[in-house]
């Protein structure tokens, strides 16, 4: 039997979230269309909401589990090597921002796809596009029920089931009730969540471990390796370049968070989003992998004594330095981070089904659907997303982290150049841009599955390199009479295209 | 740049965000870099925790929290988003069809 001191907040959040989604899904219907409504929230997003809806999005389970699992381990390396992190809100906001509002709102795109469509002019990048996401974030979400389900299990000594039954159909029940809109709100609630959730594990770690003067002697005295940026040979230079490139300077190409970038209200939001949400991120993330170097000043033995797996770490710590009660409270942040990141993405990828390929194609069919069947058929898709990866995640795969860092730099090679082309370069086109896509994930996945490097580097470099090439040799051998929009996303007459 | 703006200049002004943002990722970078490896070599503490370490991290993400209301405070410009040239692209449901004028335009 389970500890059910520990299971009451779990359930209060959970209940408080789902009142949240259906309370903001109300609110949300503006005449604008479902489709507005459901899949962008009409674009209503204030700074407060904007700023946590993406840290939301981006600050994963991983965050909480695998990340602070491997600091544990690593020491301050890996909290030095998460501070990257920090720049991804004023990227995100800086460069896609106001580009992405402005020409979104300008074609009335509801999804990322719809840009990409309208400026490439490609249906088959479209549907390339639509199943990469899809793809990609189904990888991601099964991640995030496996490190929720397993972190609620070894808190409150219920069962694995149990609790991927609990908070896995609760996320996919409030994300098909809310649509993007209760998404938003949703992750604001969930973003407070997960601080909270720092802010006790921190106090139950600083305490047991007798203050951070105790924690930090007893860390030198036991591992002196984890005071060194390098951690005695574990953390080459290569690796600090890659998660530069995987963590923070590509994450503001990532789908899930370029779409945020179209549902604000006005520019004064954006701006505010960006400050706040710069000092939240960096609360959180190097907050949440700082518990985990924490954390080995009173998890002194060795990994075999914890299960033989870095995920546990955080769970044990949680366990083992808060009363029953507040342990309860503390396992709200992960499950929260966990949450979000599956409505965030769940949402998005129903939307790549429904908008970007079914009301598209039965558009040019000359068949337009009922707004109750599109909203009848939106919910159908994601509630079938979501119970799809809920049945896969039954059987969890091994650790956590890697999956979702497989997942973002799969989705990184496949957007980066492709929006980066769409908004800032007029030479780019479809062929450029197909290329870049196909040629640059299939690069990715290969060199994952063979284990092939460059360099000893990890193999996002090689995807972004070849989609880079790709992209740009495409654009330029490429000629394309048919060049999409280029008024609305360059302002120039287009007698003055190349 | 508040009213009568054209959809041009808030591209362009789009644009100078853009490219502004960059800058202030490479000086993150680099404050991150000497703050870290930087100081790595030097055997300074603070409350038992190597000066690296602090300023790597949290001075990092001082130096993020600066760019960011730099780029807020002196960078972005606040203007409407929606319309104003009269030649939205938009179809039934989101759809994406060439607007009139722009149509014009083409020919």
């Amino acid at each position: 039997m389970g500890n059910i001191a520990g299971l009451v907040p779990v359930i209060l959040f959970l209940l408080v979230a789902l009142a949240l989604s259906i309370f903001a899904r109300r609110r949300s219907r503006s005449g604008a269309g479902f489709v507005n409504d459901y899949f962008i929230g009409n674009r209503s997003l204030g700074a407060f909401v904007l700023a946590m809806t993406t840290i939301a999005t981006y600050g994963s389970v991983s965050s909480f589990v695998g990340g602070p699992g491997q600091a544990w381990t690593i020491g301050w390396g890996w909290v030095y090597m998460a501070a990257v992190q920090v720049t991804a809100l004023f990227l995100l906001y800086g460069i896609m921002g106001k580009k992405m509002a402005l020409v979104s709102r300008k074609l009335n795109a509801v999804t990322v796809i719809d840009v990409l469509r309208a400026r490439y002019r490609s249906d088959a990048l479209a549907i390339i596009a639509a199943l990469v996401i899809v793809v990609f974030f189904g990888t991601t979400m099964i991640a995030q029920f496996v490190g929720g389900a397993k972190l609620f299990a070894a808190v409150t000594g219920y069962s694995y089931l149990t609790g991927l039954v609990l908070f896995g159909l609760a996320v996919i029940i409030f994300t098909t009730i809310g649509g993007f809109r209760g998404v938003a709100v949703t992750d604001a609630l969930c973003g407070i969540a997960m601080l909270v959730g720092i802010f006790v594990l921190a106090g139950g770690i600083l305490h047991a471990g007798g203050g951070w003067d105790n924690l930090m002697a007893t860390i030198e005295r036991n591992h002196p390796e984890m005071m060194e940026p390098l951690s005695g040979g574990h953390m080459p230079y290569g690796l600090y370049f890659t998660q530069w490139l995987i963590v923070g300077i590509f994450t503001f190409c990532l789908p899930q968070s370029a779409v945020r970038t179209m549902g604000f209200k006005d520019a004064k939001s954006l701006r505010h989003a960006m400050v706040l949400g710069t000092v939240i991120i960096g609360a959180m993330l190097i907050g949440c992998t700082a518990l985990g170097t924490m954390s080995a000043g009173v998890l002194t033995d060795d990994i075999a004594a914890y299960g033989g797996s870095i995920d546990n770490i955080i769970p044990t710590a949680i366990v083992s330095t808060l009363p029953p009660w507040l342990a309860g409270i503390a396992i709200i942040g992960p499950i929260a981070a966990s949450i979000s990141t599956v409505s965030s993405l769940l949402i998005a990828a129903s939307s790549a089904i429904i908008k970007d390929i079914w009301i598209h194609y039965g558009q040019r069919a000359g068949k337009t659907a009922s707004d109750r069947a599109i909203e009848v058929s939106s919910q159908g898709v994601t509630l079938g997303i979501g119970l799809i990866v809920f049945v896969l995640a039954v059987t969890p795969p091994a650790v956590i982290w890697q999956i979702n860092m497989f997942a973002f730099g799969g989705l990184e090679t496949a957007f980066c150049w492709v929006f980066l082309g769409a908004l800032f370069w007029r030479r780019a086109n479809r062929y450029g841009a197909l290329l870049s896509m196909v040629g640059g994930t299939a690069a990715y996945c290969v060199c994952m599955a063979l284990g092939i490097k460059f360099m000893g580097l990890h193999q996002i470099t090689i995807g972004l390199a070849v989609s880079l090439l790709l992209m740009v040799v495409g654009s330029l051998a490429f000629r394309d009479r048919e060049s999409g929009h280029l008024p609305v996303f360059f302002g120039d007459s287009p007698r003055s295209e190349p | 740049m508040e009213d009568r703006v054209t959809y041009r200049d808030k591209l362009k002004q789009a644009d100078r965000e853009a490219r502004a943002t960059v800058v202030a990722l490479a000086v993150t970078i680099v404050v991150w870099a000497v703050g870290g490896f930087g100081l790595a070599g030097l055997d300074i503490k603070v409350a038992h925790t190597p000066l690296w370490v602090i300023c790597g991290t949290v001075g990092a993400w001082i130096c993020a929290i600066a760019c960011a209301v730099y780029l807020d405070k002196r960078v972005f410009v606040d203007f409407s988003l929606d319309d104003e040239d009269g030649c939205r692209a938009s179809g039934p449901d989101g759809g994406i069809e060439v607007s009139d004028e722009e149509g014009k335009n083409r020919g």
